[in-house]
């Protein structure tokens, strides 16, 4: 089992400060990162893939420095930009053929590779087809048959369902699944379905630092009895920013009882969301970045 | 080496077409200027063979042309009294000439029913080879006297260390030149189009910047070299597989493009034996210090053009490589392709500047100036070679770019892992 580990990982852009001092670890199986825009995820996953450098702070794999691993520390990532680049004049099959080449795959293994992550992204049609010719979609899954080359040690994906439809989305789920016995693989979203059935570990964000970092369903234990559906002539009652919207219902996170027709829910992984960016402090007091 | 082979099949496509395109224009070229060379044909091969066999053949054509021009000379004369009168008034309109008086002028030419003047062309095939023969004929002499120029200057008194040293060096190489022996004419127009074509045409230099100004262009930012940095290859090997990869295709091309114009130059020529005689045979190379034949010359200019190319090539890629925009490496890139040679056509601005002019020579590459005479350059009070000069610059220009490539792809690819 791998372990991808972060001590006190600070990263600063002049004055801001982009992490403050995170700790997390990520380990075989699916990983998510969940925060709003400019919660640190981006900048976490580019730090772990060494695409900037850090402040301060550690990261390593199986107890080894990542930065001082070089090619074999690279050879066991792969990493899926929000919006991938390709060769335009390229065929799916060229591109993988050539990502295959700068991997250092075995030619004897790349061909029947490359057919199998096709076929895992509903690609295998358009093998020979220019990429130039494919939509928004399918470049999208041609950018995770890419990243899913070789079945890398360590996956790390930045919005993987941006531009995927709602049937694409749950292939996507599918291949993680396939996959998270033999990767650590990292999900940076905002959007709680793309992980909620699948992940195995979540990890919240909120400008830049950990609010909290467990299972999902320990998660779910520590904002037991702190959900609230609150009904609709309840909502004036509230402040606006403690309120959020679920389906269709209006819902807050109290320790106590918000209104007096408020009903308590089960926590759902959106409540989890909404919980790390409302009222961190709930996972603070009952110490949910201590992992 | 797989991915070279890689990169090579997918771009060979458009190497085709672009050797295609370029090698039917060059050999249009080149075809166009045997045809000159070669529009006596089969006279001027006649009157050169006689040339082995009659000493006093060249002597005799040249009285027999002289009597010619000065006879058609007087028709002329004759003819334009009878037009005008003695007395030349601009208000009188001319007379008609008779038909008699022209076929005095004119003679029937070989294709029938049309006239050509007298004698012009017998006169334009002799000039051709009376350059021809002169070279010949002559740059023993010239050397000699070169020699002799050099030994007088050090008996003057000349004090100056460099221009000593100069006129040694200069001294030893026409010595070497000198001892080649070669006495008997060669016909050397194929010869004469092949090198002037070779050491003033442009194209090899177009190729580079058509083959590689998007070479590496939008690489850094559409994210590709950070995505294909994340392998095992890293950041610093894509970028320079792909430089190296992008030389190789040019020097595809220019192999094709040396073969074409060989094959050209057989075609017309090969029998000759000018590949090798001396390259002071050759019009205008009477006083190169060079102990080349024409053959190693022809070799030299190759790899001469190939080293300048070479590093256009690689300095045009860390352009297109920095630019963020395709089209600005396209104008940067051809910019730097056209000035240098833009350049060497300004020599009579800065003929005072000796040194400045050489340092021109190396820049714009121009190969003529660079194996003539005077092929010197001033380096820290020593004589050395313009054109080792010039491979050191060249080879050094190639080497900067492609480091500085691959540290700067190492910057912005994933550098820290």
């Amino acid at each position: 089992m791998g372990v991808l580990k972060i001590e006190n990982l600070s990263k600063q852009y002049g004055k801001k400060q982009a992490l403050n001092k995170i700790s997390c670890e990520f380990t075989t199986g699916i990983n998510a990162l969940l925060g709003p825009n400019g919660a640190g995820k981006t900048t976490i996953m580019n730090c772990v893939s060494g695409v900037i450098p850090k402040t301060s702070g550690k990261i390593t794999y199986n107890g080894k420095d990542v930065f001082s691993m070089g090619a074999e520390y690279r050879t066991k990532l792969s990493f899926q930009f929000q919006s991938q680049p390709f060769y335009p004049s390229y065929t799916a099959h060229d591109f993988l053929e050539f990502s295959a080449l700068l991997k250092g795959m075995d030619k004897s293994k790349t061909e029947s590779e490359i057919n199998r992550v096709l076929s895992l992204v509903n690609l295998s049609e358009n093998k020979y087809e220019k990429i130039r010719s494919f939509s928004g979609g399918m470049k999208q899954r041609l950018a995770i048959a890419q990243t899913i080359l070789n079945s890398p040690k360590i996956l790390i994906f930045d919005e993987p369902s941006a531009g995927l439809d709602p049937f694409e989305r749950e292939q996507f789920k599918r291949i993680m699944m396939k996959m998270k016995d033999q990767s650590i693989i990292i999900i940076s979203t905002h959007i709680v379905s793309d992980i909620d059935t699948i992940c195995d570990n979540l990890v919240i964000l909120n400008k830049g630092s950990v609010v909290a970092n467990d299972e999902p369903e320990v998660l779910c234990n520590k904002i037991q009895g702190m959900v609230w559906n609150v009904p609709k002539e309840d909502v004036p009652l509230l402040p606006y920013e403690k309120i959020y919207f679920e389906d269709t219902k209006s819902k807050t996170i109290s320790i106590t009882k918000p209104t007096e027709h408020s009903v308590l829910c089960e926590p759902t992984l959106n409540d989890l969301y909404f919980c790390g960016q409302l009222n961190k402090d709930i996972f603070i007091s009952s110490g949910g970045d201590d992992k | 080496m797989k991915i070279f082979r890689f990169i090579i099949k997918k771009d060979l496509p458009l190497l085709a077409i672009v050797t295609l395109i370029l090698i039917i224009f060059s050999g249009t070229i080149q075809l166009l200027k045997y045809k000159e060379a070669y529009q006596y044909e089969p006279y001027y091969s006649h009157a050169f063979q006689k040339l082995s066999t009659d000493n006093d053949f060249y002597q005799t054509l040249s009285n027999e042309l002289a009597q010619a021009n000065a006879e058609s000379d007087n028709v002329y004369n004759e003819i334009f009294d009878f037009m005008y009168g003695e007395e030349y008034d601009p208000y009188t309109p001319p007379r008609e000439i008779p038909s008699i008086m022209i076929e005095k002028l004119f003679v029937p030419s070989d294709d029938g029913g049309k006239y050509t003047p007298l004698a012009e062309t017998d006169a334009k095939m002799l000039f051709q080879m009376s350059e021809q023969i002169d070279s010949q004929s002559n740059y023993k002499q010239l050397i000699a006297d070169q020699i002799e120029n050099y030994d007088r200057n050090s008996r003057r008194g000349i004090k100056d260390e460099y221009i000593l040293k100069t006129a040694a060096k200069l001294k030893e190489d026409y010595s070497n030149v000198l001892q080649n022996k070669f006495d008997k004419p060669v016909d050397t127009r194929a010869g004469n189009v092949l090198i002037t074509y070779l050491t003033t045409d442009f194209i090899p230099f177009f190729a580079a910047f058509i083959l590689l100004f998007h070479r590496l262009s939008s690489e850094i930012q559409s994210r590709r070299l950070m995505q294909f940095s994340i392998s095992k290859f890293g950041a610093v090997k894509f970028t320079i597989s792909k430089t190296l990869t992008g030389l190789i295709e040019f020097f595809m091309f220019y192999i094709i493009y040396c073969l074409s114009s060989v094959a050209i130059f057989l075609t017309f020529d090969n029998k000759s034996g000018v590949l090798s005689a001396p390259l002071q045979v050759i019009s205008q190379y009477e006083l190169s210090p060079e102990a080349l034949s024409v053959f190693q010359y022809i070799m030299a200019i190759m790899l001469t053009k190939l080293v300048y190319c070479i590093a256009l090539g690689a300095l045009i890629m860390l352009i297109s490589f920095l630019c963020k925009k395709i089209i600005f490496s396209a104008a940067v890139g051809i910019i730097i392709t056209t000035i240098p040679l833009l350049i060497s056509k300004t020599y009579d601005s800065l003929s005072a500047d000796l040194d400045r002019q050489k340092i021109k020579i190396i820049f714009s590459c121009d190969i003529y100036n660079m194996y003539h005479n005077l092929n010197y350059i001033n380096l820290f009070g020593s004589p050395v070679k313009i054109y080792w000069l010039f491979l050191s610059v060249l080879i050094a220009v190639a080497a900067v770019s492609t480091v500085t490539l691959a540290l700067y792809s190492r910057k912005r690819g994933a550098a820290y892992v």
